[in-house]
């Protein structure tokens, strides 16, 4: 949901696996029957030549560190502007909340708020309980936010996740009672 | 005021398609670390042999010498470290082209809001219509859902008869009224022993 490049993401991790290969091959290489296919290039250990290794692990290093840190963004505690009003993720939580209360599979409501090429939109997450009637439930939801975007005067674009426990999809099984 | 622009309709088809599938974000940053640390211990080096001072643990021209042309008898860290980067680039390479899918799926699009349920929830609600249908109690009705399948287990009270396609019936048309996509096609067995309740 946030804004990371999910295809720049598989892209690294294929080129850091690859390089990753390409060195224990050139570890390993020296060992193997196919000694004679690779030449080392020799390398001089003069200082020039170690100032320029290091420099360019040092970029390496402050590139990955950018990377990390601008991991997660994206979020935003506004899920509507309009005019001069913001409108917390909170309160659409809380309406939905309100207007979901009848229904009994519904355990809990949240929702917060995610800006990517400059479009708004809400995720909520809602906590069923197990084995819920799925037609009601669904019905329910379309309603609520129909009522929502009422009392909102503006249709905010809403995903809702149906899920069933931990936030994680790790230790959810496929299988319900 | 009701509608959604078309901009943001293609934003939430987006946003249920990520719900769907992992980032790799964590993965990323994992990779990222690791060549960052060993970035920087080259760099140590380096900086410490072009100073003339004594290397931390083995200077640059000593590794590579080392790496290119080994000495006679076998040297264990360079077996180790051949073998954990390959071990670690094909971990990389494995979460790179695995699909990574959280096993949900987005149901029937609706003008304003897009659903995406997890397969856990659309199994739950699979085994309660099936259940209610044939009149086994909660704990009697299981659902497996796969990709395209949702094989539902009906495991009624010992000495009870249970009508299966009626079961069947009731958890087909629970899909057909949520409209799930994929659209499991669904199965319904009955185990042979029953439950005592």
């Amino acid at each position: 949901m946030t804004r990371s490049n999910r295809s720049l993401n598989r892209f690294l991790l294929l080129v850091t696996g690859l390089a990753a290969l390409a060195l224990a091959a050139a570890l390993a290489l020296p060992w193997t029957p196919w000694r004679s296919a690779v030449r080392y290039p020799y390398l001089t250990g003069d200082a020039t030549a170690l100032w320029l290794v290091a420099a360019a692990a040092v970029v390496v290093v402050v590139l990955c560190a950018a990377w990390i840190a601008s991991r997660g963004r994206g979020r935003t505690r506004a899920a509507l502007e309009t005019g001069d009003t913001e409108i917390d993720a909170a309160v659409v939580a809380s309406l939905l909340r309100a207007r979901l209360g009848a229904n009994p599979d519904v355990a809990a409501v949240s929702a917060s708020a995610y800006r990517r090429r400059r479009a708004r939109i809400v995720l909520v997450q809602v906590q069923t309980r197990p084995a819920p009637d799925l037609g009601l439930l669904t019905d329910d939801v379309h309603a609520a936010v129909a009522g929502l975007h009422r009392d909102l005067g503006a249709a905010v674009p809403v995903v809702v996740h149906l899920t069933s426990g931990l936030r994680g999809a790790l230790s959810a099984p496929r299988v319900a009672h | 005021m009701n509608d959604l622009a078309p901009g943001e309709r293609r934003a939430l088809r987006r946003a249920a398609r990520r719900l769907q599938h992992r980032s790799r974000s964590a993965a990323v940053s994992v990779a990222l670390a690791i060549v960052a640390l060993a970035a920087l211990y080259v760099a140590v080096e380096a900086v410490l042999a072009a100073l003339g001072r004594p290397p931390l643990a083995v200077a640059p021209g000593d590794l590579w010498r080392g790496i290119a042309s080994p000495p006679a008898e076998a040297q264990p860290w360079l077996i180790a470290g051949a073998v954990v980067a390959a071990a670690l680039g094909l971990t990389a390479i494995v979460l790179a082209v695995a699909p990574g899918s959280l096993h949900r799926r987005p149901l029937a699009d609706d003008e304003r809001a897009v659903i995406v349920v997890d397969d856990a929830v659309l199994a739950g609600g699979l085994s309660r219509a099936a259940g209610a249908v044939v009149g086994v109690g909660r704990g009697q009705a299981t659902t497996a859902v796969t990709h395209r399948g949702a094989h539902v287990t009906l495991r009624p009270s010992s000495g009870f008869r249970v009508d299966e396609r009626a079961a069947e019936d009731a958890a087909t048309g629970v899909v057909a009224r949520v409209a799930p996509s994929p659209a499991p096609r669904v199965r319904v067995t009955t185990t042979r022993t029953g439950a005592l309740s």
